[in-house]
């Protein structure tokens, strides 16, 4: 009964979510917006984690899964990328390189610049 | 049989049996590029095809599971809650770094989307491929994507990135761990994290705090963007 309760009550987060993204001057994801306000109860102390652990990790655990449909939904969409293919292989190849590239490049310069600071300091 | 087929039990069921072949085989094979859903979602469609069931009759079902990604993503909030004291510790290295990665990420595949001459169906399905799967979707969908163009783009990126990521990184000369995870996090999501995980503790960890942070700040740039 706990996970279910606290299933719910993450449904109804999302609700609320749902609600106030219509409500937003701009278009943002809703399920997004949820995982903000969700942050922000537990950043807050409003919600404790074990008060949604149970739930939360059973959708978290299970996240793949859930998204099996919608890929199956490619059936429908494959006319649209079938020319496609190459562009989208290259295309998903180059930027991956790029951004490992990016961010780990800036990881390792920003450590070491705070590195320098902290040594300029002691 | 239509009877059985246009129960949303049918769908449900289906789903569940496939997913769970896709994790034996993903079990069997030990190996992190063996992604249960790239098992799953062919299965299913090789038995709609086989069997003659219709996409439509199949989705009755594919779409209560469906239902559950609003929740499961606000639930990403405690994953990401739980790496809070990681973060504090090496905040500024990892916000930048997912900062910069984000921009790379989604900067790259406009431009070359663009040079590619993709339509802005396809276009906007790809932008946010290097986030987490429930976020991505929905960043797809925001901009006019494609939910299933985005999931298969977005596991590719995955796999590609836990196969060549590692050793693309020490060809660069990335030696620094914290560097590693977070690159890999940010460019491949949670399948790379799982191959984070096999490089060390370190690699893993930060690989996971990025999948977080990484997926916020995409939802901003893509939002701005947009």
């Amino acid at each position: 009964m706990t996970a279910l309760k606290q299933l719910s009550f993450l449904f109804a987060v999302y609700l609320l979510a749902v609600w106030l993204a219509e409500k937003l001057p701009f278009a943002f994801p809703a399920s997004v917006l949820g995982m903000l306000l969700l942050l922000a109860l537990l950043f807050s102390g409003a919600v404790k984690p074990r008060q949604v652990e149970q739930g939360a990790d059973l959708l978290l655990r299970n996240m793949m899964f859930l998204f099996v449909p919608a890929g199956v939904s490619i059936l429908d969409y494959y006319p649209l990328i079938r020319d496609k293919v190459p562009q989208l292989v290259v295309i998903a190849l180059l930027t991956l390189a790029v951004t490992l590239a990016v961010t780990a490049l800036t990881v390792q310069g920003v450590s070491a610049l705070l590195a320098r600071g902290k040594g300029a300091k002691g | 049989m239509t009877a059985v087929t246009q129960s949303p039990l049918f769908g449900i069921a289906l789903t569940v049996a496939a997913y769970s072949v896709g994790l034996w085989v993903n079990r069997k094979t030990e190996l992190s590029v063996a992604n249960p859903n790239l098992v799953a979602i062919p299965l299913v469609i090789l038995f709609l095809l086989l069997t003659g069931t219709s996409l439509e009759d199949y989705q009755r079902g594919g779409e209560v599971v469906n239902m559950l990604l609003g929740p499961a993503t606000a639930a990403l909030a405690l994953s990401i809650y739980r790496q809070k004291e990681i973060l504090r510790e090496f905040f500024l290295p990892v916000l930048l770094g997912c900062f910069a990665g984000c921009c790379a990420a989604v900067g790259s595949t406009l431009a070359l989307c663009r040079l590619f001459g993709l339509d802005e169906t396809l276009t906007a399905s790809l932008l946010p491929k290097s986030v987490t799967t429930p976020i991505a979707v929905e960043l797809s969908a925001q901009g006019g994507g494609v939910a299933a163009v985005t999931i298969v783009v977005v596991i590719f990126t995955g796999i590609a990135g836990a196969a060549l990521g590692p050793g693309f990184l020490r060809l660069l000369g990335i030696t620094d761990p914290m560097a590693q995870g977070v690159a890999i996090g940010t460019a491949s999501h949670g399948i790379g994290t799982a191959r984070a995980l096999e490089l060390g503790k370190v690699q893993g960890a930060m690989s996971g705090v990025a999948i977080g942070v990484s997926g916020l700040i995409t939802v901003a740039l893509i939002t701005l963007l947009g």
